[in-house]
């Protein structure tokens, strides 16, 4: 049974993303706040979105979990697919509400995430599509096809918090 | 049927009212209208952020106000921190600080949106529609002169002053960091 919390108005209250992950019974409008990445997220009757989110149909022929890096699909209008070409220029982003083949998914396109990365990872890296599938390879230097910037060390090969950059440019 | 209609607990508030709730009242989560740039903001347990913005450590080594331009600090191992934007660290670039703090607090950066960016004492006039370029002084920004431009480009002036205010803060459209 959904409650309003704390005044706030949240129908779910105030939770991780992985706590949102096992909320159940939802019904579209429904709201809570996440407190992972500081945003109000929105069940839309799909997924659960927010302003840091665009909404996209899976076309990798599999199924795409959080954290999982996804590309613009030239083939289908409206669609991501996955990569293992390295800097790939159609980077979206990562997954923050996965689904299967052919479901919409939530894609992060601003905003506190954690990328999957395939190696090590400084601070400061920046990040681009790697050779292995779903996964971001960290960078000194960026070149196109940055999607994110790292805000901590990692020693090895998995999540990694970075920030999200915007791709609003000027010329 | 009955609904609930959108709310926000502490109503509809300045930047300044927002900045002035006592926070030993607030809660995660707890919500307010910001009239200043109409926009809905969050209490995070620690600072108010909104939808254009991410929250960092400061780690100038020294106190930062609104409008300094910031990056990730990369001399750092610890997570979050962020320090004065230096334009030949183009690959760092965040945005420009929207909640500032001391050495060591939470700090809140603006990274696309409309918000006051801080001008160089050198710039005494800005024309609305120009654009906003990364100047050679850490974390402060020149207008560009022209409409068109090349790196270090970081947003579009939106607001044109015949004499900058006293604060230099001038509003800009705020867009990611032309670093090629």
């Amino acid at each position: 049974m959904p409650y309003i919390s704390n005044g706030q108005g949240y129908t779910y209250g105030v939770k991780t993303l992985t706590e949102i992950d096992s909320i159940t019974g939802m019904v579209a409008g429904e709201t809570v706040f996440c407190s992972d990445n500081f945003r109000k997220h929105t069940y839309d009757g799909d997924l659960w979105m927010c302003s840091d989110y665009i909404k996209l149909t899976n076309q990798s022929g599999g199924s795409l979990a959080r954290k999982d890096l996804v590309v613009i699909d030239t083939g289908t209008a409206a669609s991501v697919t996955t990569t293992t070409t390295y800097g790939n220029d159609l980077v979206v982003g990562p997954v923050a509400f996965g689904g299967n083949d052919g479901d919409p998914v939530a894609v992060v396109t601003f905003g506190h995430a954690d990328v999957e990365s395939d190696s090590g990872t400084v601070l400061g890296s920046v990040f681009m599509s790697a050779t292995t599938v779903k996964k971001s390879n960290p960078n000194s230097l960026p070149t196109s096809g940055s999607f994110a910037i790292a805000v901590e060390d990692i020693v090895s090969a998995g999540p990694c918090k970075s920030i999200v950059k915007p791709k609003i440019e000027f010329f | 049927m009955t609904y609930l209609a959108e709310r926000f607990k502490y109503g509809r508030k300045t930047k300044a009212q927002i900045d002035s709730i006592p926070t030993s009242n607030l809660l995660v989560g707890d919500n307010v209208w910001n009239t200043d740039i109409n926009k809905e903001e969050f209490w995070t347990g620690e600072v108010w952020v909104n939808d254009d913005c991410v929250v960092m450590i400061n780690n100038e080594g020294a106190s930062v106000g609104t409008g300094i331009l910031m990056e990730v600090d990369n001399s750092s191992s610890t997570t979050y921190h962020t320090r004065r934007a230096d334009r030949t660290n183009s690959q760092y670039y965040l945005g420009a600080v929207y909640r500032g703090g001391d050495d060591g607090d939470k700090i809140v950066i603006a990274c696309k949106g409309l918000y006051p960016v801080y001008f160089r004492s050198t710039v005494t006039t800005t024309t609305r529609g120009n654009l906003c370029r990364h100047s050679s002084q850490p974390g402060e920004v020149i207008d560009e002169g022209s409409k068109t431009g090349g790196i270090n480009i970081i947003g579009v002036i939106a607001e044109s002053y015949g004499t900058m205010p006293g604060d230099r803060l001038v509003n800009v459209f705020i867009g990611s960091k032309d670093i090629y």
